[in-house]
Parts: C-alpha cells; sequence; structure tokens
C-alpha cells in the first residue's frame, strides 16, 4: 500500500530525514518510534502534504500513486488521513459542518454520492458511540477551546467518521491520561482491518500495548537504524533509545 | 459650493463643503466622484413604484422604497399594543459637529420613519426595516431619516436592511436615531445589501440611558462606496453598549466603518468587537473611537479590530482611538491585520477540503463569530447567506516572503 525509498527531507535547508525506507502492506500497523527530533513528525507530516518540506531525493509511492505529487485534499480523498500531534483549533467551523463538508468533498472526488445531513449524522452518531465521544463535541467550533485529550479523541473521531485506508497516527498518544489512551486505541483497534493500514508515530511503548504494531521501526537523526516486530518496542522501552541508537548504520562513504 | 453634487441637493442652501481628506473621520472616504454627479432630490416616483422585495424577515415589516414611506408594502397590521410606526414630519436633527452630508439630510428628509415602543411593552418578534433602492428614471440622492424610541424598560430587536434592485446605482444617505430609554434593550441588527454600484451612507446616532443596554450586529457587504458611523453616548449610569460586526470587501469596493462610544456616566460598559476582510483592490476602514468622560469612573471599555487582507493590493485600514478623562476606569483596544492562518488551512486540507474551499471556509467563520449574537434563527441565516454569497471567490493570500 504504502512504499516509501530512500526518502530524504530537508526544512529551511536543514536535512531532518536522510533516507528513510518502509513498506507498508493493508491490513498492517507500523510503528515509528524514536527520541525527539528523529524525524517522526516531519515524516508525517510530508506524507499528508504539509508546504515547507524539500524533498530533496527518494520517492513515495502510495497505492501505486506518487503520492508525493498529489495536493493534501487529493491524498486525503485516496485515503490517506494524518491525526496531528497539535490539533488546530478553528473557532467559528463547526465541527459538524467541517466533518460533512471534509466527508463529502472527499466522496465528490471519489466519484461516490454525498451524504445528505440525515445520513451523515447518522454515521456521526454511530461512530461517537462506539468511541464514546461527547455528543456536545458536535457542536462546538472545530477543536475550540478543547482539552489536549479532547483534540486527540477528536482527531480519532475525524478516523473513524472519514475511515480512511491509511492512516498515520502523529503522537496521538502524548498528552493522554491512561483512559484517553484505551479510548483512542479502541478507536484505532475497532477501525483495524485487512484493507486498511496504520502508521503510528509514538515516543513511548505504552500506546503499543493497546494497539498491538505488526512492525516496529526505530528512527534516529532521519534514519530508521532498527526494525522488528513488537518485541522490539518493550526492549526500547527497557533500555532507551541509545540503545538502538548504537546500532546505527554506518554513514554511507 | 463649487460641487455639482451639493448644488444639485442642496436648493440654493449653504450645508458647506463635502468633508474631505483633512476631516477627521473622512480622510479614506473617496468622495471626489461624488462631488462631480450631478442627481435628482429624491424619487418623486417612489411613492407608486411596482417593486419586488426580498421576503420579509421580521414578523413585521415597515418599507421605505428610495427613501419614501410604502404603507402598501409594510406588514405592520398586528403591532401589540404600545408599538407604533409611524411616517412624520420629521424635526430638525439636534446634533452638533455635522457634516455637509447630515445638512442635507435634514434639509431632504421632510419625513421621518417613527418607532416607538411604549414604557414596559416587549416586542416579541423583530421588526425588519427594509430601505430598499429601485433604478428610477434619473439617478438620484436618497435622503432617509428613521427614529427609534424605546420606553422605560422596553425590549425590541430591529432588522435594518439597505438593500435593493441589482442595478440600481444611486446614492443613500440614512440618518437613524436611536434612543434607548433607562432599563430598555435594544437590539440592532444591521444587515447591508446595497447593490454593488451604489453608494451608502449610514449615520447612525444613539443615547442609551441609566442600566440600559444597546447591542449591535452589522454585516457591511455591498456599496461600491460605503461609510457606515455609529455613534453612541452612554448617557446613564451602567448603561451598556455591545457592537460586533464584519465587512467583506472585494473588487474596488470602498467599505468604510466608524464606530464611537462616549462613556458620560459612571460604570458604563462597552464592547466593540469589528473584524474586515479585504480582497482584490478593495479597502476597508475602521474608525474606533472611545472616550470617557470626566466623572464617568468604573467604567469598562474594550476595542478590538482584526483583519484579513485576502490580496497584495488590497487596503486595510484601522484607526483606533483612546481618549480618557476619568481616573477609574479599565479600557483597551487592539488592532492585527493578517492572513489566513498556514496551519488551520493545511489542516482542513488534510481532511479533503480543497484550497479555496478552505479560504472560504475560514473567511466565512472569521466574519460569522460576528453574527452569533443574533438571537433570531431566520435572521441569522439571512446575515449566513449574505456572508457566503460575498466571500471573495479564488482570493490568494498576499504573496509570502
Amino acid at each position: 500500500m504504502l512504499k516509501i525509498t530512500n526518502l530524504h527531507v530537508s526544512v529551511a535547508g536543514k536535512a531532518i530525514l536522510k533516507g528513510i525506507d518502509l513498506t507498508v502492506a493493508a491490513g498492517e500497523v507500523h510503528a515509528i518510534m524514536g527520541p525527539n527530533g528523529s524525524g517522526k513528525s516531519t515524516l508525517g507530516h510530508v506524507l499528508a502534504g504539509r508546504e515547507g518540506y524539500e524533498i530533496t531525493d527518494g520517492s513515495v509511492e502510495y497505492r501505486g500513486e506518487d503520492l508525493l505529487a498529489l495536493e493534501p485534499e487529493v491524498r486525503a480523498a485516496r485515503g490517506v488521513f494524518l491525526a496531528f500531534q497539535y490539533p488546530v483549533e478553528i473557532p467559528g467551523v463547526n465541527n459538524t459542518y467541517f466533518l460533512r463538508a471534509a466527508l463529502n468533498a472527499q466522496r465528490r472526488a471519489r466519484g461516490e454520492p454525498e451524504l445528505d445531513s440525515v445520513e451523515f449524522l447518522k454515521r456521526v452518531r454511530e461512530k461517537l458511540r462506539v468511541l464514546h465521544v461527547a455528543d456536545d463535541l458536535l457542536h462546538r467550533g472545530v477543536n475550540e477551546g478543547f482539552s489536549g485529550g479532547e483534540k486527540k479523541r477528536n482527531e480519532i473521531f475525524q478516523m473513524a467518521v472519514l475511515e480512511p485506508t491509511l492512516a498515520i497516527l502523529d503522537e496521538t498518544d502524548s498528552g493522554l491520561d491512561i483512559d484517553a489512551l484505551r479510548l483512542v486505541a479502541d478507536g484505532v483497534n475497532k477501525l483495524r482491518s485487512a484493507e486498511r493500514a496504520f502508521v503510528v508515530i509514538t515516543h513511548y511503548q505504552r500506546l503499543l500495548d493497546y494497539i498491538v504494531p505488526d512492525r516496529v521501526h526505530v528512527l534516529a537523526e532521519g534514519r530508521i537504524v532498527k526494525s522488528g516486530d513488537r518485541s522490539l518496542a518493550l526492549k526500547l522501552e527497557e533500555e532507551g533509545y541509545a540503545w538502538a541508537g548504537e546500532r546505527r548504520l554506518p554513514e554511507p562513504a | 459650493m463649487d460641487s455639482v453634487f451639493l448644488q444639485s441637493q442642496a436648493g440654493g442652501h449653504d450645508v458647506g463643503a463635502l468633508p474631505g481628506p483633512r476631516d477627521e473621520g473622512w480622510r479614506y472616504t473617496p468622495l471626489k466622484a461624488l462631488g462631480a454627479r450631478q442627481l435628482a432630490v429624491g424619487d418623486a416616483a417612489g411613492a407608486t413604484r411596482a417593486v419586488e422585495l426580498p421576503g420579509a424577515l421580521g414578523g413585521f415589516r415597515a418599507v421605505l422604497i428610495n427613501g419614501v414611506w410604502r404603507e402598501d408594502l409594510s406588514q405592520l397590521a398586528d403591532l401589540p399594543a404600545g408599538v407604533r410606526v409611524r411616517w412624520q414630519a420629521s424635526a430638525a436633527a439636534a446634533h452638533g459637529d455635522v457634516d455637509a452630508l447630515r445638512r442635507l439630510n435634514t434639509l431632504n428628509a421632510k419625513h421621518a420613519l417613527v418607532v416607538e415602543v411604549d414604557a414596559g411593552v416587549v416586542l416579541t418578534t423583530p421588526l425588519e426595516l427594509i430601505a430598499y433602492a429601485v433604478c428610477a428614471q434619473s439617478p438620484f440622492a436618497a435622503w432617509s431619516r428613521i427614529e427609534v424610541r424605546l420606553g422605560d424598560g422596553a425590549r425590541a430587536a430591529i432588522l435594518l436592511r439597505c438593500a435593493g434592485e441589482a442595478f440600481a446605482g444611486d446614492v443613500s444617505h440614512l440618518a437613524l436615531d436611536l434612543s434607548v430609554a433607562p432599563r430598555a434593550e435594544l437590539a440592532l441588527w444591521m444587515l447591508d445589501e446595497a447593490p454593488a454600484a451604489s453608494t451608502l451612507f449610514v449615520e447612525a446616532d444613539a443615547s442609551v440611558a441609566q442600566a440600559a443596554a444597546l447591542t449591535v450586529c452589522a454585516l457591511d457587504s455591498g456599496a461600491a462606496v460605503s461609510r457606515q458611523a455609529l455613534r453612541v453616548q452612554l448617557a446613564g449610569e451602567g448603561a451598556k453598549l455591545s457592537v460586533a460586526g464584519a465587512a467583506i470587501a472585494t473588487l474596488r469596493q470602498h467599505s468604510e466603518r466608524q464606530l464611537s462610544v462616549r462613556h458620560r456616566a459612571r460604570d458604563t460598559t462597552s464592547e466593540l468587537r469589528w473584524r474586515a476582510v479585504a480582497a482584490d483592490r478593495a479597502r476597508a476602514v475602521l474608525g474606533g473611537e472611545i472616550r470617557i468622560d470626566v466623572g464617568a469612573d468604573g467604567s469598562d471599555a474594550a476595542l478590538s479590530n482584526k483583519n484579513l487582507l485576502l490580496s497584495p493590493h488590497a487596503e486595510i485600514d484601522t484607526k483606533p482611538v483612546l481618549e480618557i478623562y476619568a481616573d477609574e476606569v479599565r479600557a483597551s483596544h487592539g488592532a492585527t491585520v493578517g492572513q489566513l492562518d498556514e496551519r488551520q488551512l493545511f489542516y482542513l486540507r488534510s481532511r479533503g477540503i480543497a484550497l479555496a474551499d478552505a479560504r472560504a471556509l475560514l473567511t466565512y467563520a472569521f466574519c460569522a463569530e460576528m453574527l452569533d449574537a443574533i438571537g433570531d434563527q431566520a435572521i441569522r441565516a439571512a446575515f449566513d447567506e449574505r456572508l457566503k454569497a460575498r466571500l471573495p471567490s479564488g482570493a490568494e493570500p498576499a504573496a509570502r516572503p
């Protein structure tokens, strides 16, 4: 589904990602772990299409297409979803209105019929119930005045409504207490399916107790320095990132 | 008086010169083209013109066509006892510091539409006052007066619409006089749907008495040149004023709003919030003035002005003024000019909303927040509809550095 090859990315002339290779198949959950500043969030933003990142080398193929050539809204319509680490507040834009506009824009782009407000609300109510999200969230401005935990839950709620094919979760666990963490993990687990893939970016292995990954990758200084199964995350938890860092591949000559 | 316009309107009276760049409060207003226009005084046929008005938004409606009262088009049959709407000979305006245009209004508006709500009476459905411009044989300047008086403890919501036929290209000058007696509450919602080729002047003066409140919501959006002023005197202890509004200026529009409040009594409160969007080659102006008189201790005044500049060729002028002559007061003002937030745009796009739609949505939200005080759903929806219709299409943000 997703094939990242030798991806190099710079911000303002400074190299952040220095040759990422990553292949994610449909149905898989990949965790990307790493210390602060290792480039985890950059990877998420680049996949979603944020401006300000310069791709200096490499490619990203998503379901046979060159993902990097697509506008962010086109990526969304193709099924790419980024759950933001810091979701922005948009006062004055009603959450329900926003979500319906987003869903219908995606559906239009895919040539699917738009949902009318009755169909849309039905879908929304189902997801609210499943995710234990409070109803009043719908009537507020997008993330407006939300607590950190509410913002994260709103991201997962949006993901549930939009039903993406590839969901990238950027430190969705940071700042969450254990109950909120469970709810978020629950939301992800309910969406897991053979057609859908997840890239879970996290600093701590705690989230991976609840979202059990198929593969774990350690990102350090812009490279994936180690990949393995779930046990890698546990090992990191015990030994810290320094352990993985020592096993870093040598600089290419 | 060398202005063709003044000669055509003043009928030999001396009303002074048109205000110009040297007059504070008019320095941004482009009146040169107006000064050269030869216009009829009012539209004599306005009283009988066939008109197709937009649907009524209030429970009651009073209609002025080209400045002339049209009882036949108004809907006032079931006004509750203690509420009167009349067309009557206007008393001379008693405002100091007037300009030539206001003198012309006093001279030419022989009648005023007078709305009175008696003491203690509550008007539960909004009253719509619509000043509607219709194309006439020859171009004209319409001079209108509206007076609204609320008695002690009365309550009412009034929707003031300035609208007109699509190609009406005339000049409208509306003087609005509001008097809010002790403990009364007046909500004034100003919906500007003026025709795109027209010139609109609104001069609103309000006096708010002890423990009374005036709440104003406005959307300025229509005319090629508009200058709408609201001057409020908080005359009695504990009087309150709240103003929230937005202006959208596109193409080559000049959209100007003057807000001024004078705190004349103790413990008076004013909150002025204004937002403007300027796109294309348009210009949006806000003059905001807060004055707190000697003895008006305990006053609390706040003025905030936020602006969106959506094109490198558009212009925003914002001029806040604070004059404070009392010691125990709180007063603040702030003004910002910016562009659409890149992070918000990306967030919307990452959810599938196309760039142009994301821009429109953020611009809409920026303005719509100012309209939340409108308590009537149908009227709020009409403001929303107007706002959406006026969003700049495909406006590019100013070039990034």
